[in-house]
Order: structure tokens, then sequence, then C-alpha cells
């Protein structure tokens, strides 16, 4: 925390001379590609399309090209997921056929210049099932490095993930109360476990039965109809604070890569037993789903008729019930889905005179390591565009980095979004967050409010399923 | 001394326990029977129980209830109770009744006064309460809840694997949950994680008297000095030990943990972990009273060799087996006693180590000056060379760690000499009815129960995990009194208006109300032969707007007050801006671990959630 607030100062004093340098930088090639520019279009502007999907994330990025090239416009998809259990404008295959149309009608093609998965759950990649990504052409993909699955521990990381979430998934729930039990199965799910309601409408039920994480995985590592890099890229590649590089892939775009840290602990952190206290109550004793097994003691043991109203009151005998299933289940589904959020990418895009702050799902471990990094600072305080993470939840937008490093004059937010109930779901978009995010004059646009009144240059689709932002750069 | 034929009460009840836990007494071997003291016992079919404990061995995951076993059967009582056994669950009540009313003996004797519940309530224990690894005291039910789960299938230790394995069979974590019961019951603020220390003290007290219980077992304590040959701190020693069972069914590979280890000056320092912190506090504890031992047994040693002190090889002989034990059970006791009695010189808030330290120096030299044994001596090296110092105190010497007594030639007060005197009289009137006070219902007994409270807000899950601090003052002005027995509420009332009248010297603040928070009498023997009768007071005052959204800010004094009305102790923990800088730093500290929160209706409670006896013990046992 002090190292971080440490660095934050030392970074306000270079923050001058940095944005002298970066100035120069963008003029210089304002002048270069002025003509040119003029040509295909009047201003240079990024546009970020965020859509409707309810629990989940999904944003179309459509940046200048070459211009006067066959392709003047790049695109950049970045996650495109939903949650079963908290749908919004998208079902089913609906995402992918309405994204892939919006490629031809923004840039011409079925192409994918960046196809960018922050983490793998199921609300950032679930739509990557549908067979209509097949038809679209990808520059290349970026993932987190810790789903380089030709890395052996990374492989045995995972399946103890998955092991590890299917007991958690198999204990038990019956006991928890409605509202707990409602959000432990949306943590499940979204973990990658089918548990939950499956929805109404058969078709769509039976849609779902076929699609999975792990195949969402899978069209992520090596599938699509075509790749000019075969290989995701896996980012960041080394470990070295914050790392940036260029591809032919977005002429004249530099990524910065703020996170997760790519150190050997984070695999130790990411293994779900480094949080003993929950583990311990699952890694052993598989319990096959729904079966609770018998008491200790039976026969005449028990009394037969016994009234536990007797020996406790209507209060107490309400706490003892609640007290009884022990919300493990609950608990180490919440640890699993904090671990599955420190995979998070963190982003910057720096297009033109743009950046992009795409910080995924990251939550405080990851916000830690890069507070406390001088040069992630700075480029944070650049900030033109900020993807508010989490969907807006309580512990993926640091106090530090609202309060104290994001510029305060007017950075363009969206917001991906849909209130639900249970306690984890309930304060999303948190309320304070919100409140804190204003009093520094950024207004995060809602996917979930597609008919507010919206701050210049947003603009939202008429059928409320998608909003446009188009950011200068 | 019968005073005729028909009078057959026995002084003590017999009754066969675990000494440590079933896997260890496989072998046959250490099954101990105990002896408690002889409470007339009420039976019913769903429970039983004596005047402050009732066994209900009511298990919430089936909603089902054992009967329960009737310890006055002739079969039973004329056996000392039941054989020992893991499929026999009436052992299993026998076992949690008979330790935990050795517990609340052991409090009883150090207190100098029977330790009762509030408003007479029974402390409830049920054996089988659910299916899960944990077990704790939860304060809202006034119970204590004993899990039960499958042993680990991979790796169950000395278990057999997917053997059901009952926490209510382990000899100590009987013991710390009742321990933890008690103590709430004298110290209820102790719940209120103000900084690392409070929950640690929790957690290192209940371990404390878990490890001791047991060496006021001769043949266990004879067991242990066979197989050590009287070095207890020796490696792999079983005294050293805490939760063996539960940690081997667990695939732990081990002990839940253990308590030796060499001492680090800088440990304390370093440590903010509350269970780690707990664990220097027990090891100080356990290393005093080897060293006390070893010193009180060297004559005995040297007697048995010849004068050589060099023990020979091989097995130690028999003799001086029993004799060394029983200096070590002696000892035990003594530390123990010391623990417990020491409770009664801390302030009622926010206490830290350095209060226990001081608190324990303090509450054994009232009673023996002299310290023959040299324990108490022992107690302060332990502490020093963990680091743990006495702060705001100028040097180590053992009398700069004595609390300050006032002074002694000051007139006494008549008015605390009135209500010394009152207190006394009730509480004469209360020994003896100690008997079965209502046969009627278990809940009709109680007359108010704590009402349980739940935020409407919150789902079930964080409302459990978020137990309620002791209570939302909105006390307008003047006094308020914790007692809900109403015979005792006009002496709370006279001991406010006199806390009212002596803030000065109380360290309390004009402004703010004063709320009695607790006053009992205290009768004990020294070893002088001389009988101190004293008063323990606790006053506890609530600043309205704390430093910290997270924990209330509270300011307590202990008095500690003869029975001629002279003030013997004030024991203050007054409102100063280093505490709530303190208390402001170790909230920052804890948030930078787990990632500064935005305000939601649930982040004000992260650090009860964090530290409620569920979640500390969760978080022990596993």
């Amino acid at each position: 925390m002090t190292a971080a607030k440490r660095a934050v100062k030392k970074a306000t004093a270079k923050k001058a001379t940095a944005k002298r340098a970066s100035v120069r930088a963008s003029s210089a090639k304002k002048t270069k590609k002025a003509s040119a520019r003029r040509s295909s279009r009047a201003t240079r502007t990024v546009r970020i399309r965020m859509y409707d999907v309810g629990f989940g994330d999904s944003f179309l990025l459509v940046v200048p090209g070459e211009p006067d090239s066959e392709r003047p416009y790049r695109t950049i998809l970045v996650d495109a997921g939903f949650h079963s259990q908290g749908v919004g404008a998208f079902q089913g295959r609906e995402l992918a056929q309405t994204i892939i149309s919006h490629l031809v009608e923004l840039s011409g093609a079925k192409r994918i210049d960046v196809l960018i998965a922050t983490h793998r759950h199921q609300d950032h990649i679930y739509a990557f099932n549908a067979a209509e990504w097949d038809e679209a052409e990808i520059g290349e993909v970026w993932l987190p490095w810790v789903e380089d699955v030709s890395k052996p521990e990374i492989r045995k990381l995972w399946k103890k993930h998955k092991s590890f979430t299917a007991s958690v998934a198999a204990a038990p729930r019956d006991a928890l109360s409605a509202e707990d039990r409602a959000e432990l199965e949306f943590l499940l799910w979204n973990a990658g476990e089918d548990v939950g309601p499956a929805p109404a409408d058969p078709r769509l039920a039976a849609l779902y039965a076929a699609w999975s994480n792990a195949a969402a995985l899978d069209r992520l590592r090596d599938g699509f109809g075509r790749r000019d890099r075969r290989e995701p890229r896996y980012l960041p590649e080394a470990d070295q604070g914050v790392e940036t590089f260029e591809t032919e892939a977005l002429p004249g775009a530099r990524i910065h890569v703020l996170g997760p840290p790519r150190r050997a602990e984070l695999l130790a952190e990411l293994d779900p037993s480094v949080d003993d206290e929950t583990y311990r109550a699952f890694a052993v004793a598989p319990l096959s789903a729904g079966d609770s097994p018998p008491p200790p003691f039976d026969g005449p043991w028990i009394v037969e008729n016994a009234d536990p109203a007797t020996l406790f009151g209507p209060d107490e005998l309400d706490r003892l019930a609640s007290l009884a299933p022990s919300g493990d289940s609950l608990m180490a589904a919440r640890a699993l889905d904090g671990i599955i959020n420190a995979t998070s990418l963190v982003l910057v895009l720096q297009i033109g005179k743009a950046r992009l702050l795409l910080p995924g799902d990251a939550e405080w471990g990851t916000w830690k390591c890069i507070l406390a990094d001088e040069r992630a600072v700075a480029l944070l305080r650049g900030t033109t565009f900020l993807k508010v993470g989490h969907h807006g939840s309580h512990n993926a937008t640091p106090k530090t980095l609202v309060e104290q490093v994001l510029p305060d004059d007017g950075v363009r937010a969206m917001v991906s979004t849909q209130e639900g109930p249970g306690t984890y779901r309930h304060n999303i978009p948190l309320p304070a967050l919100m409140a804190a995010l204003e009093a520094r004059h950024i207004h995060p646009v809602r996917s979930d409010h597609t008919d507010a009144h919206l701050p210049d240059g947003y603009r939202a689709s008429a059928d409320g399923r998608w909003i446009d932002l188009e950011l200068p750069c | 001394m019968r005073q005729s034929p028909l009078d057959t009460r026995p002084e003590r009840r017999a009754l066969r326990v675990y000494a440590f836990d079933p896997m260890l007494a496989r072998g046959g071997d250490l099954r101990v029977t105990v002896e408690v003291p002889y409470r007339e016992i009420l039976h019913e079919p769903e429970w039983f129980g004596d005047d402050r404990l009732a066994v209900i061995d009511y298990d919430a995951s089936s909603k089902r209830v054992v009967r329960a076993v009737r310890l006055d059967d002739p079969g039973i009582a004329m056996q000392s109770g039941l054989d020992p056994s893991e499929s026999d669950p009436q052992f299993h009540q026998q076992m949690v009744y008979a330790v935990a009313s050795r517990v609340l003996e052991s409090f009883d004797r150090a207190l100098g006064r029977r330790l009762s519940f509030r408003s007479g309530q029974r402390l409830r224990l049920l054996p089988h309460a659910f299916r899960g690894r944990n077990a704790y005291y939860d304060d809202q039910l006034s119970a204590v809840l004993f899990g039960y789960f499958e042993a680990d299938r991979v790796d169950p230790g000395e278990n057999l694997r997917g053997q059901l394995v009952f926490t209510c069979l382990s000899h100590d974590i009987v013991a710390h949950e009742v321990a933890h019961a008690a103590l709430d019951r004298l110290h209820g603020y102790y719940n209120e994680p103000t900084n690392p220390e409070v929950p640690a003290l929790h957690e290192g007290f209940a371990d404390t008297v878990a490890i001791f219980l047991p060496f006021t077992y001769p043949e266990v304590v004879q067991r242990l000095i066979r197989q050590t040959r009287g070095d207890l701190l020796a490696r792999g020693s079983l005294a050293l030990q805490i939760g063996r069972q539960f940690g081997q069914a667990s695939g732990l590979g081990g002990a839940l943990r253990s308590v030796g280890g060499a001492p680090d000056p800088g440990a304390f320092a370093r440590t903010w972990e509350p269970h780690a912190l707990g664990r220097l506090l027990v090891s100080a504890i356990f290393e005093a009273f080897v060293r006390t031992c070893e010193r009180r047994t060297a004559d005995l040693v040297r007697l048995a060799t010849g004068g050589s002190g060099q023990l020979p090889e091989g097995e130690l002989h028999p003799d001086l087996v029993v004799r060394l034990a029983s200096e070590y059970a002696r000892t035990a006791s003594s530390v123990l006693s010391m623990c417990i009695r020491a409770t009664d010189y801390m302030p009622p808030v926010d206490p830290t180590f350095s209060d226990f330290l001081r608190a324990l120096v303090t509450a054994d030299f009232e009673l023996n000056r002299a310290d023959e044994i040299g324990l108490r001596a022992s107690m302060i090296e332990a502490f020093r060379v963990r680091g743990i110092e006495p702060r705001a105190v100028g040097s180590l010497a053992v009398e700069s760690l004595y609390l300050v007594p006032e002074d002694a030639l000051a007139p006494p007060d008549h008015e605390i000499a009135d209500v010394v005197a009152t207190l006394l009289l009730g509480g004469a009137r209360d020994l003896s009815r100690s008997t079965v006070r209502s046969p009627s219902r278990l809940g009709s007994t109680a007359t108010k129960r704590r009402r349980i409270e739940k935020a409407p807000t919150l789902s079930d899950w964080v409302a459990q995990q978020q137990v309620r601090f002791s209570e939302a003052e909105t006390i307008a002005e003047g006094v308020q009194l914790d007692e809900e027995d109403d015979s005792l509420k006009p002496i709370g009332a006279k001991l406010g208006a006199w806390a009212k009248a002596h803030r000065q010297l109380l360290r309390l603040r004009d402004d703010l109300p004063i709320r009695v928070s607790g006053f009992h009498p205290v009768h004990r023997v020294a070893p002088s032969g001389e009988l101190l009768v004293e008063m323990v007071a606790k006053l506890v005052q609530t600043e309205r707007q704390s430093p910290t959204e997270e924990l209330p800010y509270r300011a307590g004094t202990t008095i500690i007050a003869s029975a001629e009305g002279r003030i013997r102790y004030v024991i203050a923990k007054p409102f100063q801006p280093e505490r709530a800088a303190t208390m402001r730093k170790w909230v920052a500290r804890f948030d930078a671990e787990r990632g500064p929160s935005w305000p939601t209706e649930t982040s004000a409670g992260r650090l009860r959630e964090a530290f409620s006896a569920r979640a500390m013990d969760a978080r022990r046992l596993r």
C-alpha cells in the first residue's frame, strides 16, 4: 500500500515530462498522416462498442488501420461472454452472429485482427462456443500467460482447479438458503460447472448442453476458420513489470501489458489449496451430488418425534439451521472466483492519443502489483478510456486508482454490468464506486441502461442492444 | 461427614473419557476416569444437564435428537460412566459433559467464585451439531457446537479412510471451546477484534486451558513423563500437540499445531496473524511451566540419582515417575489457575498481550507474594524471550511488570464497602441455591436469552459470519447495566452511580454514559491462609464516533475493591489518541492484505467476519 503510494507520488513528478513526450510523438504522427486521413475520414477515432450481454463482457473496438490501404480499419474483440443466469440482450448464438455482422458493417470484412480473452470465466468467453466463429478470420488471439497449457505446471494447475471446482459443485447445497444457493450456482457456472437452472427454451437448453467452458477455451487456443498467427500470444511474455509490444495486426498501436504478473509464485497463488481454509473442506471426501450422507446415529439412539422447538427458541433453530450447512461451499466458490479473476489480463492499448485501460476482472492482488510499479502508474495516468473492471464490483477498481491515479479530466468509461440477487451480485455495480468515479468526472455508461440519457460521444443502438463510443485518437 | 443414613450425595462424580482422542486411545491406553464435582443432573429424553451445563444432542444437519444418556442410571453410574467408544453417541455426551465440567471447575477454583453464565443460563453443548470440520462456540446461542466429518480418503493419518471423526471426542477441542465460552462470559467485549492481539488472546487462552487440563489427570502425566523421561519439551511430545486426530484425519499428516520450538525474540514484533500470535502466547506459557517443573523436581532427580542429577538410560523408576507426575500436575494446576485468575486483572476492552502479562504477574503476586516455586519469574522470562514486553513500563524487572496498586492508606470508600457487602450476601445466596433451579423446560430456564440479531439485508451466509458485537449502544445518558438478574440490579445501579461520581479516578470521560458490564465477588485463600475477599467490577464507555467504521471504539476500566471499601487496583484502558491511531493502522493493515474496500453494507463487518469465533476456529481446525 505504501509502496503503491510512493510509486504514485513519484509518477506524478514524471507525469509532466511523460505527457510532453507523448504530445510530441502524437503531433509528429499527426502531420505525417494528416493528408491520408483526410481522404478516409474527417477525424481519427476509436469506436468502442459495448454489447448489452447482461452479466458478462463483450467489447468490439474499431481502430484506424493503414489509411488508403485495403484495410483502413482494424478490429479488436475483447471478450464475448454472458452468464446463463444473467442474460442481457443476447442469447445462444446471437452474440456471435451480431458481432460478425458488425465486423462486416464496420470494417468491411469478417475479420478480427486481435481477439482478446481476458480470462477464462464463462461470462467472458462463453459465446466463443458458437460455431459461427469459424466463419471469421482471426489475426491474433491474446490470452493470459496462465492459459499456456503447453506448460506442464499450468496443465496441472487447471486440472487441480477442475477437480476442486467439481467437488464444490458436488457438495450438497440443499441446506443453503435459496439466495445463497443461487449465488453459489452462479459462481460455479461461471467457473465452468454445469449447475443451476437450464433455460426454459428447450432449443436454447439443448444448445447450452453442448457448450462448455473447455470448448470455448479450445476454440480460443486453436479454433476459428483462419488465423494469421497460429499460436495465441500468452501475455505477458516475460517477468519485467509493464511489457510493451507492437504487432502487425494493429499498425501504429502500442500495447502495454500490466497484468497478470508473470511470476512463478502466481501459479502457486492460483492453486486452490493455498486457501487452506476453504480447500480442506472440499479437497477430500467427494460426495455425490445432492446425496446427503446418512446421519451418524440411527435406530434406538434417536428420540422419536422429538420436537426441537422444546429445546430451542424459533430464532435459535433458525440460527442453528443456518450454521449447520456451514457456508463452506459458498466460501470455496467465492475463493475460486477470485482466483480466476486474478488471472485476468490488464491491458493499456495506446492508439494515437487514446489510451484504453482494459482491466478485465482483475482484483486487488493484481492491482497491488500494478500500483506499486512506477511505469504502470505513469501509463495509467494517461488513461483516456476505462472499462470498469469486473462489472463494477467492490474489489476490482482500487480506491487508489480512482482517487489518485486516473486523470481528473473526463476519462470516458463504460461498465458492462447487470444487477442481480445474492451478496455477490447485490453490489454490482457498487454504488460507492460509481459515486467515487463521478467525483472524478468519470461517468461510466452502463450496458444495462441503454435507454438512459447518454453523455456526448456515446450513442445507443435503436434496439438498445449496444452502445457506441467514438473516442478521438 | 454424613448427617443421616439418607444422605448419599457424593462429592464427586466419576466419568470415563478419552484423555486425548480416540485415535491415540486405540491401543487401550489413554482413557481416564475423571472426577467432576457432583451436581444434581436433570434428565430428559432429549437432553440432560446440571445447573450450568446442558448437553443437547441435536443434529441440525439431520434435525434429529439423539437420546440423552442417564448418567444417574445405576448401571452407568456404578461403572464410572459409559465405556469410551466412538460408536456410542451417549458416551460422546458423557465426554463433553465431563470435560466441560472439569474446565468450569478450573475456572471456579481459580476465580474463587462459581462461574455462572448470563442470567443463570446453561451453556449448551451440542456434541453432534452439524456435519463439518469445525467446532466452535456461538455466543448468540450460548452453545458450543461440535461438528463431525469423514476422515480424509487420501491421507487419513492413523485413522481409517472415510471414518467419521467426532470433534467432541477430542479432549483438547472440547476444553478449548468451553474455555472460549468461559472467557466470553468473563469478558464479553473480547469478541471485538480491536487489535490482532484480542482474537489471539482468545485463541491462546483457550489453547492454554486445552493443554493444561489433561495435566490434572495423574495417569496421563505419569505416562507423559515415562514417555519423555521428564523432558516435556522434547520433539514429538504428546503434551505439545493440539488436535492430533483432527489434524491427521484432515490429511495434514500430523497434529493441528505444536507449541514447541526455540523462542525467537523478534517473533512478537513480526507476527500479526492472530493464530500465530496465539501460538506464541501458548508456547511462552508452556515453556514457563516446563522450566518451573524442572526447577521444582531437580531435588527429586538428584535424590533418585544419588546426587548426580543425571538420569540413567532406560525406564525411569516407577516411584520417581509418580513423584515427578505429582509435581508436574501441581505446577500445571498453578499455571492454569494463574492464567484464569489473570482475567480478573485485565481491562474490559481492547486487551493486549502486555495487559495479559501484567495481569498474570499481578494476580499471582496478590495471592502468592513469595513466588517460592519461581513460576512467576519463569513466566516473565518466557514472555521476554519471545519479545512480548509490558508496554509503557520502564524495565523488565519483575516489579515494573506489576500493575500499580492504589494508595493502601487512602480512607475506605463507604459506598464501595456497601456494594461489596451487598454483593457478598447475594453471592452467598447464589452459592446456596446451586442445585437445579428450574426443573421445567430448558427454554424457560433461561429468563432472557440474548436476542439473536440478524441483519435483514444480508444473506444467511453473511449474517452467520458476522456475529454481532455486544450491543448497539444508544444510551442517552447515565448508566446502563448488563446484569439481567433482578436481585443484582440494585447493586449494579449503585455501582454505576458511584462510577459516575468517580470518572476521574476511573479515567473515564465525562461526556459519555458508563456501562456496568459486570461485577462479582471474589473469595480466595492465599497460601498464607489469609482469606481475600474482593470485588471485581468492569465499567465501559463507548465513543459515539469511532475512528474506524469497522470497530467500536471503547474505553473501559476494571476495578478491584476490597471488602472494607478500598480500591485496590484501577486497571484502565482509557480513550487515547494512540489507541485510535493503532486501531486505524490495524484496519489499514488488514485491508492492505485483502484489498481496501469500497464501503458496502457488509464491508463494515469484514473484521468481525474474519475474526468471529466461528471463522477463527474454522481456520484453526483446517
